[in-house]
């Protein structure tokens, strides 16, 4: 693991070295990561999306360098999370969307992703809430109007 | 940022695809409302949590928001085990600038040095 330590990485680093990158060679390695390396250090949202983001929040005065990093890498770390919670709660072949909202509805700890995400309602029950509604309402509305020409 | 629209504040959806598709085991298929609303799900998420990151730094009275705020956010939305990844990703980002900086110093002096091989060849 340790064996191809850089020469230029022996100062500060740990022993951990993550990349066994080629200091002489300026070969960019962009592409293809390994997935160990998406775990540890890569990053794919877009930094400046996720400043631009940032920014929108009140009072935010500064994002520095390894804030941002970290919040990218934060909010990747839990899309991942919402797609393993999803695709467990999932029974068919596809991950469908009220997979999502189940798991984000029954999860406590994401109690702030409720409204964001609500479960799907069939047309046919909210037709049926509705005409409950209208229908308690014209009752209430009824009942003193009966009884007025009836006390009279 | 009075002026940022609101597509300005969409993630990719080609790169929010990649991040579910690494998340998932091989073969998983997810229907495209649901990566529609996990794209929207994130972008609420990160402004959620720069609100309490944001909020943790004037706390320290600091202006710029650091990794230790984000850190501290994940706590307060009460996503603690993506904290451990989190700090492993900080580590090794900081590791590898680190290793930029210096490869960066290295070169600045080989280039300084006088007697560096030139690489064009003589003309005849």
């Amino acid at each position: 693991m340790s064996d191809d330590d850089t020469e230029s990485a022996t100062t500060s680093t740990p022993s951990k070295s993550k990349k066994s990158r080629k200091s002489s060679q300026s070969s960019p390695e962009k592409h293809s990561p390994t997935k160990e390396d998406r775990v540890k250090d890569y990053y794919e949202l877009p930094l400046a999306k996720v400043r631009a983001i940032m920014r929108t929040a009140p009072d935010v005065h500064n994002i520095g360098e390894e804030g941002l990093f970290a919040m990218a890498k934060a909010a990747e770390l839990f899309i991942a999370k919402l797609a393993q919670g999803a695709n467990n709660e999932s029974k068919g072949k596809q991950v469908k969307y009220n997979d999502l909202a189940t798991f984000v509805n029954n999860s406590d700890d994401l109690e702030y992703m409720h409204d964001i995400l609500p479960k799907t309602v069939k047309y046919r029950d909210v037709k049926h809430l509705v005409e409950q509604q209208i229908e308690k309402d014209r009752l209430h509305c009824r009942t003193p109007n009966t009884r007025i020409p009836n006390s009279d | 940022m009075a002026n940022a629209k609101i597509e300005d504040l969409r993630l990719p959806q080609a790169v929010i695809s990649r991040i579910i598709k690494n998340a998932l085991p091989p073969g998983a298929i997810i229907s495209n409302e649901a990566k529609i609303a996990i794209a929207r799900s994130a972008a609420i998420f990160i402004l959620y949590a720069t609100t309490y990151a944001n909020e943790n730094a004037t706390s320290k009275k600091r202006k710029a928001v650091q990794a230790s705020d984000v850190v501290h956010a994940l706590k307060s939305l009460e996503c603690e085990e993506l904290e451990k990844p989190l700090l492993e990703a900080i580590e090794a980002w900081k590791n590898k600038k680190a290793q930029k900086t210096e490869e960066r110093k290295k070169n600045k002096s080989a280039t300084a040095a006088p007697d560096e091989p030139m690489e064009e060849t003589p003309a005849e």
